[in-house]
């Protein structure tokens, strides 16, 4: 199998706090890779070094052949890199339609000029869109809402809607940053699924933040552990169970 | 004669003008939070650039339609190439700076703006060439001039076309994402600062047809224009709520009617102690009024749908 995304020795501190120390690992094509770690294990620091939010300090990551170093955000994203975010982020004044109708706007072509005139060509790419971004909307569920704002969904169906509006980008590795926080057992099952689903229909490398340790064992092919700004192992989920440092550091954390 | 009638069009035909300033306002407001104080200068140039052009070629035999035009979109094209500079090299530079500094920064901008103007086009009032059309018509005792008939005309579709693109169009999705978030916009692919440079460039080419459509009403420009032009306009968007670009539309629609309403009865209404001389006092009372009542303006409340 060939390696999508390379992290390689990456580092990242805030002043004198050092959120990531000397960071490399690789994931796989088509594989779902979950990155697990206590709170303040550096996981969503790396999301953010990932997507371009912050410069890594030191080191370099490579996706698909290419580094990413000093990438704006919507470039990476063009790159093909899509995520969700721990503490949802949506459009918040916008239809769940128009959200993920925003998350396709690098994949739209019509420039100033189509958008005052709206000639024929805009408004065929625009049916194209909002038919393209309903399918997502369908795909993760939440079809019936495509009308509704944002912010008047269910906590659950805002997760949906961000991971439907990561896939309008068109990405060929999806990050997902605690895809089932706050969710009951049901749904994370259900979630399970849908992650399932998703990687085999769009063809997507899967990146996975997530506290619950048993989903994750059953989700993921692959396993990074991260404590203390520092990677554990990256291992086979039988494996990493097994890991005397993930034994001792879930102890009395995980329930 | 039926004055009301009279006032009310009147008032709209300006109003419409008013919007079309606001506009500019409320969009970079929108985006960025700042209050783009060299926007009225904007307008100014915009009237001084067609002018320039239209009476440079008003003896040159082309048809007078073709010579308008040929003021407007050189006014239109300046004007953009105007704002997307004053962005990149004013503004741009202090997006992080505490906010005080690109407002000082913008007043700047507009007192270099006016005095370039004034170096260029001198100080003396300019007027526009005889050329447009003199002919007017009735409304119920009301009389509408094709000057005003074309301003409303010209108004009213530049803002029907500015609402659809803004909510229904990527590029307006755009807009309104980067209006709430740029680091989320960018996160989403969106360019926050191409969406900026185009907001500053469509507000430009607005302000220009509107600094136009102005000079072509009263016949004149002038290298001051600018700075009341832009405070009513600015008022008008307050008033409507700022950010909110139906708010900004709305705001100089009724900013219009109020300042003309105002100037045709304030004499009888005072028994001639304040004349009509007193109508640009109207804008500031109605922006004091709702700042006042109500501060986040007539359709200031959602903030969310602002951009």
């Amino acid at each position: 199998m060939t390696e999508l995304l390379q992290i390689d020795h990456v580092s990242r501190n805030f002043g004198g706090v050092q959120a990531l120390t000397d960071v490399s690992f690789a994931i796989r094509q088509d594989e779902i890779f979950g990155l697990i770690g206590p709170n303040g294990a550096g996981k969503t620091t790396l999301f953010n070094v990932l997507t371009g939010v912050l410069p890594p300090s030191s080191g370099h990551i490579i996706f698909a052949g290419k580094p990413l170093d000093r990438q704006p955000p919507h470039r990476i994203l063009q790159l093909g890199i899509a995520r969700t975010f721990q503490n949802i982020r949506l459009f918040s004044g916008m239809t769940a339609l128009e959200n993920v109708l925003v998350g396709q706007h690098s994949c739209t072509r019509s420039g100033v000029i189509g958008a005052i005139l709206r000639n024929a060509a805009t408004r065929r790419e625009e049916a194209q869109a909002r038919r393209h971004a309903a399918e997502l909307l369908d795909q993760v569920g939440i079809s019936r809402h495509s009308n509704t704002l944002a912010a008047n969904l269910s906590y659950g169906d805002q997760r949906r809607l961000e991971i439907a509006r990561a896939l309008a980008s068109q990405p060929r590795l999806l990050a997902l940053d605690e895809p089932a926080a706050g969710m009951n057992p049901a749904e994370r099952e259900q979630l399970r699924e849908l992650i399932q689903q998703l990687r085999a229909g769009f063809n997507l490398t899967v990146l996975v933040i997530e506290h619950d340790v048993k989903l994750m064992m059953q989700l993921c092919q692959r396993i990074a552990v991260l404590d203390f700004g520092e990677l554990v192992t990256v291992d086979e989920p039988e494996r990493i169970r097994q890991h005397p440092r993930v034994i001792q550091a879930w102890l009395g954390t995980e329930t | 004669m039926d004055i009301l009638l009279q006032q009310l069009i009147n008032g709209l035909v300006l109003g419409s003008v008013y919007a079309l300033i606001a506009l500019g306002y409320t969009m970079v407001y929108g985006i960025l939070e700042l209050i783009n104080f060299a926007h009225g200068e904007i307008t100014m140039i915009g009237a001084m650039l067609a002018l320039a052009v239209i009476t440079h070629l008003a003896g040159s035999g082309l048809p007078v339609p073709i010579v308008l035009l040929a003021g407007l979109l050189t006014a239109m094209a300046g004007c953009s190439v105007l704002g997307y500079a004053i962005e990149r090299v004013a503004y741009r530079p202090l997006r992080h700076a505490p906010r005080l500094a690109p407002l000082i920064t913008a007043i700047g901008v507009s007192i270099v703006l006016q005095n370039l103007a004034m170096l260029i086009w001198g100080r003396e009032y300019i007027s526009f060439p005889p050329l447009l059309p003199q002919g007017w018509f009735d409304v119920h005792g009301a009389r509408v001039t094709d000057v005003q008939l074309i301003i409303l005309v010209t108004a009213g579709i530049l803002m029907l076309v500015l609402d659809n693109l803004v909510r229904r169009t990527s590029l307006g999705r755009a807009m309104r994402a980067t209006a709430q978030s740029p680091q989320l916009a960018g996160l989403m692919g969106i360019d926050a600062n191409h969406i900026i440079s185009l907001t500053f460039i469509l507000g430009s080419a607005l302000a220009a047809i509107g600094g136009f459509l102005v000079s072509a009403y009263y016949g004149l420009a002038h290298y001051y224009m600018g700075f009341l032009l832009g405070l009513k306009a600015f008022s008008a968007a307050v008033l409507g709520g700022i950010g909110n670009l139906r708010g900004a539309m709305l705001g100089g629609l009724l900013l219009g009617v109020i300042e003309s309403l105002g100037a045709g009865y304030i004499g009888s209404l005072t028994h001639g102690v304040f004349g009509s001389n007193y109508q640009d006092v109207f804008a500031f009372l109605v922006l004091i009024a709702v700042l006042i009542i109500r501060p986040a303006g007539l359709l200031g409340q959602n903030t969310a749908d602002r951009a």
